[in-house]
């Protein structure tokens, strides 16, 4: 039985991938809905999805690098490549500078909304502590208030 | 299966004979369902055929820290040192002194593996954090999967739902579900989830969809010594200081102030102590020194790591014990999750008025051993009122330290071996 465990467990070493060992693939696609988070998943899934458009404002590849991979009729081919870059170029530049310029203003919107509502949470908060000790403050005055009655009450 | 435990049977009669039908069938096995299959069929074998005792291994990514859930963990598996040949799986290198400082556990039994995990070694993170994987890049905690392949049974104690447990027993401990089911979630794959309040069996629903199992409270032994010790007018709180302030310390503070300012006579010869753990560098505590330095007339007393054996006479001496955390909470994790140091001290006859939420609400039965306030005006009306009734006091302190006998060590381990014993005999029977 020893020896027969040994050769399994080897056999089983000798594999890496997880999913091979569960006989299964083990990794599935899974969504939470949105409306079920708390206030600090809303603020963090904000500031992550802010950062993820502002990385992808700029749809225009930096430069656009056409390599040659063949050695006679690779030069004509990448000498095509280029005139038929030049000529869509001229056609689609223009309109990939306007929505170049309509994401950086979508995500200037973005992030403004989020510190307008990063500022609002601050005066709420603020609110909220005012609240708390003016109630606070009440049930001192009303305890205080009937403290005082019931010495009204003795003295009388 | 039917035929499997006939081949064992006929094992245990006349080996010779069935030994070759094992092999043919654990073939058959790798072929179907592939190698860790057999492999794990046959590990179920030699525990059925008594030829050893069922291995057991314990994983938490934060073993090298000192921490209430690694408490929690190796507890549990002190208390199956005798059923289990077992092993405590870290990542980052501990050994037995450790444990024995920090938790006064003798695990001298069980084996310590260290599995280095490349992805956060390279990067020389000591604080792994599953949080910080994006789904672009590959799940670093399956070595610890692989690792699990090994054992008859795997408990994942960590807060990681990113290791996918390939034993035939497998036993996640949720302390809380921190993250939402998005990449490398597997929770849903382990044989049982232990949960540790009905406050985290809520959120497992609401976060996993998924029904835990079995509640089992963390162990509390912080009972006293001597019995009725001279109570003195104390509040203590006890309570980590958060970087972020969660604990509601400063909250605290300024409700005891304004208990002074209100009340001067009531309250003048009660003494506010806050004990709790921190960091060299924390501006929360620093916030909180200065505000006490301000106050210095006041009787307020910070208290930051102080041995156990300060802690125990605190808890002593202490008549009301505050707890503010999960006031003004943005997340359900910011609330507490079970409690323990408010079981503390209900073990030693300190009246708890703690925040009404999470596992709290499990504590503390308000107005019969305690209070729960939802607010720092309710904290202050129920202390005021505690403050000038003795009786009262003394009536709360007996029920919560009734109360606190729920929780102790010996029921703790006795829900264990329960649940274990259980398992182990459904393994035993090959269901």
């Amino acid at each position: 039985m020893t020896k027969l465990k040994k050769e399994l467990y080897d056999k089983k070493e000798e594999i890496r991938d997880i999913n091979e060992l569960a006989n299964k693939e083990i990794d599935r696609k899974l969504h939470s809905p949105i409306e079920d988070f708390s206030e600090r998943e809303l603020e963090s899934l904000l500031d992550e999805h802010h950062s993820l458009l502002a990385k992808s404002v700029n749809p225009l590849p930096e430069k656009m690098v056409i390599p040659s991979h063949r050695k006679i009729i690779g030069k004509p081919i990448v000498w095509i490549k280029r005139r038929l870059l030049n000529v869509v170029s001229a056609y689609v530049t223009p309109i990939m500078v306007k929505q170049t310029a309509f994401n950086q203003k979508c995500v200037e919107l973005y992030q403004a909304l989020i510190l307008h509502q990063k500022k609002l949470r601050k005066k709420i908060n603020h609110m909220e502590e005012r609240v708390s000790e003016c109630e606070a403050h009440l049930d001192i005055i009303s305890k205080k208030l009937k403290e005082l009655d019931t010495k009204l009450e003795q003295n009388e | 299966m039917g035929k499997f435990l006939n081949i064992l049977k006929n094992l245990e009669l006349r080996p010779q004979e069935a030994f070759p039908e094992l092999s043919e069938e654990l073939k058959k096995i790798a072929i179907s369902d592939g190698i860790q299959a057999a492999y794990n069929r046959l590990l179920q074998a030699e525990v059925i055929l008594n030829v050893r005792k069922p291995k057991l291994a314990i994983y938490d990514h934060a073993f090298h820290f000192i921490g209430g859930a690694q408490k929690y963990g190796l507890s549990m598996i002190s208390t199956l040192q005798d059923q289990f040949d077992i092993t405590i799986i870290s990542n980052k290198g501990v050994s037995h002194p450790h444990f024995s400082r920090w938790y006064d556990l003798d695990l001298s039994h069980c084996e310590i593996k260290v599995i280095e995990l490349p992805y956060f070694e390279d990067k020389n993170i000591n604080h792994l954090d599953p949080a910080s994987i994006s789904k672009d890049e590959k799940n670093p905690f399956h070595p610890v999967s692989k690792e699990s392949g090994n054992y008859d049974f795997f408990i994942n104690n960590s807060m990681n739902e990113m290791v996918y447990p390939l034993s035939n027993i497998s036993v996640m401990v949720c302390h809380f579900p921190e993250r939402r089911p998005k990449t490398y979630f597997y929770a849903d794959q382990y044989s049982l989830i232990v949960y540790n309040s009905r406050y985290t069996a809520e959120w497992i629903k609401k976060k996993w969809d998924l029904t835990p199992h079995e509640l089992i409270y963390p162990p509390v032994d912080m009972e006293p010594e001597l019995e009725n010790t001279q109570k003195k007018k104390v509040i203590l709180s006890v309570a980590r200081f958060e970087v972020e302030g969660t604990k509601r310390q400063e909250e605290m503070i300024h409700t005891f102030l304004k208990l002074n300012l209100e009340y001067p006579k009531i309250m003048e010869n009660w003494t506010f102590k806050l004990v709790g753990g921190s960091d060299v560098k924390n501006p929360y505590l620093q916030r909180l020194e200065n505000l006490v330095a301000q106050n210095s007339d006041k009787n307020i007393q910070l208290k930051v790591n102080i041995p156990i054996h300060e802690l125990k006479s605190l808890y002593q001496e202490s008549t009301l014990f505050w707890h503010l955390c999960g006031l003004t909470h943005r997340d359900p994790s910011e609330i507490e999750h079970f409690g323990m140091t408010t079981v503390e001290a209900m073990q030693n006859k300190v009246v708890p008025i703690v925040y009404d939420g999470g596992g709290l609400r499990e504590i503390v039965d308000h107005g019969i051993d305690g209070f729960r306030v939802r607010s720092k005006a309710e904290l202050f009306n129920h202390t005021l009122k505690l403050c000038q009734d003795d009786e009262h006091v003394r009536k709360l302190s007996e029920n919560a330290q009734k109360k606190s006998q729920e929780f102790l060590r010996s029921k703790f381990e006795e829900r264990i071996h329960r649940v274990f014993t259980k398992l182990l005999q459904t393994y035993k029977r090959f269901e």
